[in-house]
């Protein structure tokens, strides 16, 4: 089964991990490693986005603090981390590119890397949504939830 | 009295200065974070000055003109790019908590303007939301706007735009060459501003008061400031006047060769040729004039010397505010009748922790306890 999939025209990477309130989309591929992006309905409801900032490296974050910034029609939001830890990279890209945020945003429009905190991840990553089906029916719920609330259209 | 829950608190802070035009509403938005209740402000400011957008470069804007004529710069922490504000121009924020308005971003920014719509008509502007999310009366901008989220409030701010000094407001952009510099003017009197003089300011406050209270289904309430409120005031005057916070993030500092104007409407330069797009950044350029010499040389590129107004010198000379004061009446009047306190200084007893981002400068949820009006 492709890890790849469309939920109600929505593109949702099966094999990556979920922040329910931020959408932001967490990919472990070591234990020391998590790289961290926005997902499909993050992006759709940021608007069009005209600039993206992110935090420096070696900063150390907490789970939903900011770690950078977006601006869409001169709105300017936070974006939140799904994880604590300490910034170990940035895409640089999508800096200069914001839209590749957009474009491809499970692939090249990621945002960061994070190293795990002093704890660990255990506790947090457990708070994720995983697993291709848990996944598929939240991004489900979700995207009729958006539309019943009007944000997203039917 | 403390404000219910079920109230929309009212704050008209009357004229104030440049930079407390700004920091009161990011004190309000830190409040309403902290606990204080939704909340409508309004404010004019005193003297004339330039404000950035959060994610925008200093390098936009031309610092020495500005120096010259006196008028300060900050940077907000709500988006959009360098504009020049002025007595002139009412300003308007919507402070709330996220969960009133609308997920996605657009959708509340549209949703707040929409509700703006008749204060605008109520100042006697035949004005509604245009395709492209502006404020317009025809194809005329009469509204800037702008929006940030900050922890759990957002805030939408905007102004009232009548008569609008097109030439300053073109001179403070770094714009490389007096030809693009000529054509942003020309674009910005074609699409920005009515040069209305008989502008209705307490008309449109009343009318906002009530709409924004009508559609989130509050109460307006006559506030002030709560203490948490004043202690950020204390810091963000600090915080905005700091040279650390003006420069922003690093931005490459690139030549300014696409100017928008309004939402949909953008003077570009193309190797010689001059011209505006209307649409998307897709869409086709009307060529408006060539340039004869590729290289600007400095005189070409100062401001001062590079714009043959087009306009009446009354519409190129700054002016004294002429909306008028008319007594307020109605719903919102009983509300906007008494004047919310201005903090005179930047005291703050208890300086909160630095909420500046590491590197980004980004606002982070203070962990203030709002909601108390404070006791003087």
């Amino acid at each position: 089964m492709s890890s790849v999939t469309t939920v109600r025209g929505f593109e949702v990477w099966l094999d990556l991990a979920y922040a329910e309130g931020s959408h932001m989309w967490v990919d472990q591929p070591t234990p020391e490693t998590a790289r961290v992006g926005l997902d499909t309905l993050g992006v759709q409801t940021s608007g069009s986005l005209a600039h993206v900032d992110l935090v420096a490296l070696g900063t150390e974050l907490r789970r939903g603090e900011p770690m950078g910034t977006v601006e869409a029609d001169k709105f300017v939001g936070p974006l939140r981390s799904p994880l604590s830890g300490v910034v170990r990279q940035r895409n640089e890209a999508v800096l200069g590119d914001p839209g590749l945020v957009q474009r491809a945003p499970y692939s090249a429009g990621w945002l960061l890397v994070l190293a795990p905190p002093a704890g660990g991840w255990d506790g947090e990553l457990d708070r994720l949504v995983h697993g291709p089906d848990a996944v598929r029916s939240w991004f489900d719920e979700e995207i009729r939830r958006f539309r019943r609330e009007g944000v997203l259209a039917w | 009295m403390v404000p219910m829950p079920s109230q929309l608190r009212v704050l008209d802070f009357g004229q104030v200065s440049p930079l407390r035009s700004q920091t009161l509403w990011h004190a309000v938005a830190y409040g309403v974070d902290g606990g204080a209740p939704a909340t409508v402000a309004f404010c004019r400011p005193q003297r004339p000055y330039v404000c950035v957008g959060y994610h925008r470069s200093l390098a936009e804007i031309d610092l020495a003109w500005c120096r010259r004529r006196g008028l300060p710069v900050y940077r907000r922490m709500a988006g959009g790019g360098p504009v020049y504000v002025d007595q002139e121009q009412l300003l308007f924020q919507l402070v709330v908590s996220r969960e009133m308005l609308p997920r996605s971003r657009t959708e509340a920014v549209r949703t707040v303007l929409n509700w703006v719509v008749p204060a605008f008509v109520a100042a006697g502007l035949d004005a509604a939301l245009d395709e492209h999310g502006e404020i317009s009366v025809g194809v005329r901008k009469v509204c800037g706007h702008g929006a940030v989220e900050i922890g759990e409030a957002v805030a939408v701010v905007g102004n009232l735009l009548g008569r609008f000094d097109h030439h300053v407001a073109t001179a403070i952009l770094a714009i490389p060459d007096a030809p693009l510099r000529s054509e942003v003017e020309q674009a910005m009197r074609r699409y920005v501003g009515t040069g209305e003089t008989t502008l209705d300011a307490d008309a449109f406050k009343e009318e906002a008061v009530s709409s924004f209270a009508h559609h989130l289904g509050l109460e307006p309430w006559p506030g002030s400031l709560t203490c948490a409120e004043r202690t950020w005031l204390g810091q963000l005057d600090e915080q905005f006047e700091s040279d650390s916070w003006r420069m922003g993030t690093d931005r490459s500092a690139s030549p300014v060769l696409d100017v928008k104007i309004r939402a949909g409407v953008h003077v570009t330069e193309s190797g010689p040729r001059i011209g505006v797009r209307l649409g998307s950044r897709e869409a086709p350029t009307r060529p408006c004039s060539v340039r004869s010499d590729r290289q600007a040389t400095p005189s070409q590129a100062t401001p001062s010397q590079a714009t043959p107004s087009q306009a009446t010198p009354s519409q190129a000379t700054p002016s004294q505010a002429t909306l008028s004061q008319a007594p307020p009446s109605g719903r919102g009047a009983a509300v906007l009748g008494s004047r919310a306190t201005e903090v005179p200084g930047p005291a703050a007893p208890t300086p909160p922790p630095d909420r500046a981002h590491a590197s980004t400068g980004a606002p982070v949820a203070p962990s203030s306890s709002g909601g108390v009006p404070c006791r003087l």
